[in-house]
């Protein structure tokens, strides 16, 4: 008896569970989904400001168990900083390239919503960011995704009636074409590399890139307008043994602490 | 009945809420499985059900996976720790507590990889998941140090559990 009604339970739990499925996707749970996200949006993005500090706060503190090893690698870090700070004056003069963006979009007539980064997603991926704007905004998934200076930092991925998921480009699971700025026909695909940086990929061997090249986009990605920065060429790969040539992008974006963020729309 | 279902969906909305703080610091702590196996040995099936559906309903409502993909992972998971439970750890031991929190967390970890390996091969989903043992391995400790933990609390200041550990 105790076993059959065990059973039983287990049913009518599983029904239970076919019900709320299928009330979502014939959209009678709607409202309270709606409610659910209306009332969890400040309260997720509280959350997430939270934990950004709390994460500010506990990074220094698991840094100086290995102060030794810290200190060795520093060292060698200085001498590579010393040659990335001769890079970065010759990437600040290129800002105003970045800052020539905004008129570039507003010229190109090519419209962009600004959004909020309210959560970050629960699944195995550290590098989706959930926002505040969704289909109701005209987001669409494939769309690109801008930081303020106007550099792409990612792509939506899924769109709700007012949230959007986008995934940064720096994830080993991004692929975005790209192209070099001004010249369409040497282009690839941009994808990350170890979830920390940017590596332009698929390059043919006889396309001709050199450092400090400015990578844009393609427009070959659905939704996403052609011209669009995304870094600029650091070190290139070119074996023998290699079909295509390879190239290392630096990008203007700081992937670390991003806040607010832009989603170019379509071009109307 | 309706009152109790409310107050547990409320009370799993805003552990989810809370959750968001953790898994900004580091994702890896995704300490939902350890949580429900901790609920399925403390209050039983039916408050592991509630909590466990909430939380895929909330799942489903901000994740990158179709709506009910979720749920029932969930349902899945509850039910295999319950036959555990029923099965092989009978007693409330400490070992139950962490056997029982890396069951639940490699349940609920390898549905979602089976089920995102099955939506991608149907090209319902393009891969963005991220594997790799070093990651896994943290999770698994996280959950496992949680369960501890939560088992250590109840053994101290509850009563629950003082007829399954000898002193």
């Amino acid at each position: 008896m105790k076993k059959s009604l065990s059973k039983n339970y287990f049913f009518q739990t599983g029904l239970i569970v076919i019900l709320i499925i299928i009330a979502h996707y014939l959209s009678i749970s709607k409202p309270l989904e709606n409610l659910l996200i209306f009332i969890s949006s400040p309260l997720h993005s509280l959350g997430f400001d939270w934990g950004h500090n709390v994460e500010k706060k506990i990074n220094p503190l698991f840094n100086k168990v290995n102060l030794a090893t810290e200190n060795a690698s520093l060292k060698n870090k200085i001498s590579e900083l010393e040659k990335q700070l001769s890079d970065l004056k010759i990437f600040i003069e290129e800002q105003n390239l970045i800052n020539a963006q905004n008129s570039y979009l507003q010229a190109q007539k090519i419209n962009f919503v600004n959004a909020q980064i309210i959560a970050k997603s629960y699944e195995n991926n550290p590098f989706i960011y959930l926002i505040n704007r969704g289909e109701k905004d005209g987001i669409k998934t494939g769309m690109a995704v801008v930081n303020e200076n106007g550099a792409v930092i990612g792509k939506i991925i899924k769109t709700n009636h007012s949230q959007s998921f986008f995934l940064l480009i720096i994830s080993t699971a991004s692929r975005l074409s790209a192209s070099l700025a001004g010249q369409s026909q040497t282009s690839g695909i941009v994808a990350g590399t170890h979830n920390i940086s940017l590596e332009l990929i698929y390059l043919l061997k006889n396309s001709i890139i050199k450092t400090q090249d400015l990578i844009v986009t393609s427009g070959q990605d659905n939704y996403i307008p052609p011209g669009l920065i995304i870094g600029e060429v650091g070190a290139i790969v070119d074996e023998k043994k290699d079909i295509f040539k390879s190239a290392e992008i630096v990008s203007p974006a700081n992937f670390k602490n991003i806040k607010t963020v832009a989603v170019i729309l379509s071009k109307e | 009945m309706l009152k109790k279902i409310l107050f547990n969906f409320a009370l799993a909305f805003l552990t989810f809420i809370f959750s968001q703080i953790i898994i900004v610091i580091d994702w890896r702590l995704n300490l939902w499985p350890a949580l429900i196996a901790y609920l399925l040995m403390i209050f039983g099936l039916e408050k592991s059900f509630l909590w466990s559906l909430s939380a895929g309903f909330l799942f489903g409502l901000f994740s990158i996976f179709p709506f009910g993909l979720h749920l029932i992972i969930m349902y899945f998971v509850v039910t295999i720790l319950y036959l555990l439970t029923k099965n092989f750890l009978t007693n409330r031991s400490f070992m139950s507590f962490v056997v029982l929190s890396i069951v639940s967390s490699l349940c609920f970890q390898g549905l979602i990889f089976l089920s995102e390996k099955t939506l991608v091969s149907f090209k319902l989903l393009d891969k963005i998941l991220t594997f790799n043992f070093y990651d896994l391995f943290i999770y698994l400790m996280a959950n496992i140090i949680f369960i501890i933990i939560a088992f250590l609390i109840t053994l101290k200041f509850t009563r629950r559990l003082s007829a399954s550990v000898i002193e």
